[in-house]
């Protein structure tokens, strides 16, 4: 309780203002389509607010005239005269800073850092922003451009996980329009969930987390869909090597409501049905997916939106073997405008993730099916309660269900149709944070997060000993809680601006993760599986403390980023040495083993944020490492996705008005990996002897990517452009996988063996625009 | 727009899934060598046999390290019956006429070098190998011939089974486990897959094809399967590991008393 004591106290001793104050309040849009405008930043003299993630800004300035200078990436900076006697209501439209036509952009088109503000460890990238990032096959991806981000780590080549300061790839928390997202892969990794045309902004946590953010360790990834153009209809759409996109949107009521469809689809198993063999023919290779989302506005203080996502994935060889997976978001909000100081949003989210493997060989026919579903509801109130202070709190309600495997089958199989157990929780959240900008200079946002996970029944729980053998069995009735977590999570977070263009932050937050991936293969599979806290699996809790200098340079042309941090985390799971990870069985803790873990590091970020060449350069060292007992002899080992260096160099250069020249190029150690120690023989076969956990490392890994983009026709509403890339340009061999067999060319030896998956691979799309 | 999608075509064709594979030199530390334990007890006499060897180091040939003058018995513990083994080539210990009991435990001493090892294995009950057929399948491209046994898996829960394949009468190193888990109490098609691209592995018309069906300790399925899995040096496992041994006293390998019967199909 402690800690919400002292955050009133705060709060309500904030110095009362003896000069007579009014509020401005409203909705940033951009005039061409209606668009909330995110973070945009509004100021006035000293005092300044940014729009939240509706787009809307409160801020209390004194009696008079005032003068408001509103900005926003891409957009011109606008200036507004208001004359306060009285609160008041103003909406602020931008206009976009690249319709002048002819014209180079020599504008800002990358967001900068925040100087000011108490908000650390964030990453934000936009659509545009990414735009000319060369690309594997054409397929723009905000998922893949946010690795080259520091302090944000690809899983590796054909992975779309990816690892935010030493934690785990199930340790992201990934919203879409806040539903949380539980498998973001397409096509085993190679391609994310988001359709990039979509999505107005992504917004990446890997530190400071705000209070209103909760349930995984290492990050959050918050991205927003467009709402779709009140104004004008619009078609977008691309023709790339391996898949085809279009994005209808427009308005209902022209400035009230409005609607957006957007879809994409593989057709590389067009390609397959065109190969004359028929054992290729009948292979199934594809995915699709399809956001939509309607907005309606019901006068000056409400606002409704619908949000949703379907995507699949299928996977098969002819009629014998089938898998199949897809996410499903729902997103149901509503945002009220109390006053000029109060705004309101509450969400009823859904979010399901399954998967089915269907096999089908000689008279076995059977199917297998998983899911997790969620059910969320979330109510948050933003008070802008004067000028020093912004208290956000609110609740959030999340029932989970979980089947973690059901077999159907045919008669004739020698597969019994079986279930595991179902499992239900509830996790219940509160919050509360306040930032207070003491003076000046300094300012503070301290809050907590009070989270409760319930386990509730019905089902059988489990007793252990050591060796992961069950000794009691305890049956709990439909609806009879097992057992309930509480944990709070503090939320701190300082900065100190030296002057307008460099400023201090630490910050300080825990965080606790109730569901939880174990995966023992080196690539994210569909079928991994995901499990909520029991009895026996503790919640994850992480500890994270990091500090950070910003700079701004050459009057803003110039950024420099410098953040540390270390993470201590506990209750980290992993799989028992030779464990079934296909067990037929509810007590699933029977496989699993538990530690802790550290994670520390340093970040740095240079940034050309100006001019016909932009770009930035990213560097972290780091290191981390888990301790479990029963692996590595109980010792400290490095985890699979430690890497000690990792490089980025991001870089765009607009040759002229029709073409844009890019590249990036990425270093990085390479994983932790575990070798044999030597060999041995059994069943007249050589095998390898094992003695310690991620001992050695893949080699490092580099690659180049290339693009350009053509413009070939440029009108103010429509757009028709080429890109070109080339993904690993100088066909460097990185390793994918290192295996140890017995020798081909000498049969009394052994030899290891590298695969590698991409060398070299160019691709052509064409987008257009009307 | 068809220039495009025909450029396209042209590039994904020279481009797609292209995946290179070659020998690379990786630097391995060498270790502490291990006793390695292989321990087989069937329900046939002939098959009593022991092998004992150390680790050898990756860069060391292939040829086990057989250890000779180890001290080597099995003990029927369900009868207090103990039959001492006797070294036939170093590191090979045998008894030409034992044959174990199903229902019964073993339990296997070995001394050597100071170190004394021991393991127990429970001979399972025996269930019937209905029959061998062999099928052709289509695996990714790829016309093979596949191995399939039948067999009924009695009510009860907890059986384990492996299956031996020999091409020609050269037996295939690829492991095959199965357990009623997921088939208890139904008759079970066992199919043996083999994704090896050696062509010498490959079943030919006219070729013999013999499978040895083992009923084995759940134990025992746990070894193979864990070998499997993170052992072979050709996995995706994440965390490679040395798989779940039976064996105690710090040997790595495995002790198991299984049931035995074998039938042969010739290829058509």
């Amino acid at each position: 309780m402690r800690p919400f004591i002292l955050f009133i106290t705060i709060l309500f001793s904030a110095p009362l203002l003896a000069q007579e104050n009014f509020t401005v309040s409203g909705t940033v849009k951009l005039k061409s389509t209606g668009e909330t405008v995110i973070g945009a930043t509004i100021r006035s003299g000293k005092s300044g607010t940014v729009s939240n993630e509706y787009g809307f800004y409160s801020l209390t300035l004194p009696k008079g005239k005032n003068t408001l200078e509103v900005s926003s990436i891409g957009q011109e900076t606008k200036k507004v005269d208001v004359t306060l006697e009285k609160n008041t209501i103003l909406n602020i439209s931008l206009e976009d800073a690249s319709q002048n036509l002819g014209e180079v952009t020599i504008k800002s088109t990358a967001s900068g850092r925040s100087i000011s503000g108490t908000q650390m460890g964030v990453e934000r990238l936009s659509t545009a922003e990414i735009k000319n990032i060369p690309v594997l096959m054409g397929e723009r991806d905000l998922m893949k451009a946010v690795q080259l981000l520091p302090g944000i780590k690809s899983a590796g080549d054909g992975n779309s996980g990816f690892y935010v300061r030493g934690g785990a790839t199930d340790q992201n928390l990934i919203l879409l329009d806040e539903a949380p997202v539980y498998n973001a892969s397409h096509l085993l990794g190679f391609f994310s969930t988001f359709n990039s045309d979509a999505i107005k902004d992504m917004t990446l946590y890997k530190g400071g987390m705000p209070a209103q953010y909760g349930g995984r360790l290492s990050s959050v990834l918050d991205i927003k869909m467009n709402d779709g153009n009140n104004q004008d209809y619009s078609v977008s759409g691309g023709i790339g090597l391996i898949s085809a996109k279009l994005n209808v949107e427009g308005p209902i009521v022209k400035d009230k409501s409005s609607f957006l469809i957007s879809g994409r689809r593989t057709y590389a198993d067009v390609f397959l049905k065109l190969s004359p063999d028929s054992t290729i023919n009948q292979n199934r290779l594809y995915f699709y997916d399809l956001n939509a989302k309607l907005n309606y506005t019901l006068g000056q203080k409400d606002r409704l939106y619908l949000s949703g996502y379907f995507g699949q994935d299928q996977l098969g060889v002819g009629e014998s073997f089938g898998l199949s997976w897809g996410n499903a978001t729902g997103t149901a909000r509503w945002n009220h405008i109390f006053n000029s100081k109060m705004f309101s949003n509450t969400s009823l989210i859904f979010s399901n993730y399954n998967y089915k493997i269907k096999i089908r060989a000689g008279a076995n026919d059977f199917q297998i099916f998983s899911q997790i579903r969620d059910w969320n509801l979330k109510q948050e109130f933003q008070w802008y309660a004067n000028s020093r202070n912004s208290v956000r709190f609110g609740l959030n309600s999340i029932f989970h269900t979980l089947r973690p495997g059901e077999i159907t089958s045919s008669s004739t199989s020698s597969v019994n149709s079986s279930a595991l157990q179902q499992r239900y929780s509830l996790e219940n959240s509160i919050f509360g944070t306040n930032t207070w900008k003491a003076s000046e200079k300094f300012s503070l946002t301290y809050g907590v997060r009070l989270t409760a996970f319930s386990i509730l029944g019905k089902g059988d729980f489990f007793d252990m000993n050591s060796k992961g053998e069950i000794t009691d069995t305890f049956n709990y009735k439909s609806g009879e809680i097992v057992k309930t977590y509480v944990n709070p999570e503090p939320r701190l977070a300082a900065s100190y601006e030296f002057n307008e263009s460099a400023s201090v932050k630490a910050s300080y937050v825990r965080n606790v993760q109730n569901m939880h991936l174990i995966s023992n293969s080196t690539s994210n599979n569909p079928t991994d599986k995901w499990i909520a806290s029991t009895n026996l699996i503790k919640p994850e809790i992480a500890d994270q403390y990091s500090i950070g200098y910003y700079k701004n340079l050459a009057d803003n042309k110039y950024e420099l980023t410098l953040e540390t941090y270390y993470k201590d985390m506990q209750n980290q799971i992993d799989y028992r040495n030779g464990a079934d990870i296909f067990i037929n069985s509810d007590a699933i803790e029977s496989q699993l083993l538990f530690g802790k873990g550290r994670a520390y590091g340093l970040e740095m970020q240079f940034k050309k944020k100006v001019g016909k060449w932009t770009g930035w350069v990213s560097y972290t060292l780091s290191k981390t490492e888990r301790k479990i007992d029963g692996i590595s002899n109980n010792e400290w080992y490095n985890a699979r996705q430690d890497r000690t260096h990792d490089i980025s160099v991001v870089s765009t250069y607009q040759l002229n008005k029709k073409w844009t020249l890019s590249g990036n190029w990425v270093y990085y150690t390479g994983n932790a990996i575990t070798f044999p120690a030597g060999k041995y023989t059994v069943n007249n076969q050589v095998v390898f002897y094992y003695t310690e956990r991620n001992g050695y490392r893949m080699p490092a890994y580099h690659r180049l990517d290339l693009g350009a983009t053509c413009v070939l026709k440029q009108t103010k509403k429509t757009l028709s452009e080429l890109s070109f890339s080339v993904y690993n340009a100088y066909g460097r061999e990185n390793a994918y996988t290192i295996e140890f067999r017995q020798s081909k060319s000498d049969p009394t030896r052994t030899e290891a063996v590298q695969t590698a998956l991409f060398k070299f691979i160019p691709s052509v799309s064409y987008n257009f625009k009307f | 727009m068809q220039n495009i999608i025909k450029a396209s075509l042209v590039l994904l064709s020279a481009a797609m899934l292209q995946s290179c594979t070659k020998v690379i030199d990786v630097k391995l530390r060498d270790a502490d060598k291990k006793y390695v334990v292989e321990g087989i007890l069937t329900d046939a006499p002939g098959n009593c046999r022991v092998l004992l060897s150390k680790t050898k180091n990756f860069s060391d040939n292939n040829e086990p390290l057989g250890v000779s003058g180890a001290v080597v018995s099995i003990k029927d513990k369900t009868n207090g019956t103990v039959i001492a083994l006797t070294e036939l080539t170093p590191g090979v210990y045998v008894d030409a006429s034992f044959a174990g009991t199903p229902g019964h435990s073993y339990e296997l001493s070995i001394t050597a070098g100071g170190a004394n090892f021991t393991a127990v294995s429970v001979m399972p009950q025996k269930i019937k190998f209905d029959s061998l057929y062999i099928t052709k399948e289509q695996l990714f491209g790829d016309e093979r011939t596949l191995a399939n046994l039948e067999f009924i898996d009695p009510p009860a829960f907890g059986n384990s089974y492996r299956a031996v394949q020999y091409l020609n009468g050269r037996e295939l190193t690829n492991i095959f486990v199965t357990n009623d888990d997921y088939t208890n109490d139904k008759k079970n098609y066992a199919k043996l897959f083999i994704f090896s691209d050696d062509d010498a592995d490959k079943a030919k018309p006219g070729d013999t094809v013999t499978v040895d069906m083992q009923c084995i300790d759940p134990v025992i399925y746990r070894y193979w399967y864990s070998l499997d899995q993170s052992a072979t040096g050709n996995n995706q496992s994440a965390a490679p590991a040395n798989p779940v041994s039976n064996i105690t006293g710090g040997a790595i390998g495995y002790f198991s008393a299984h049931t035995i019967e074998t039938k042969t199909v010739v290829v058509e």
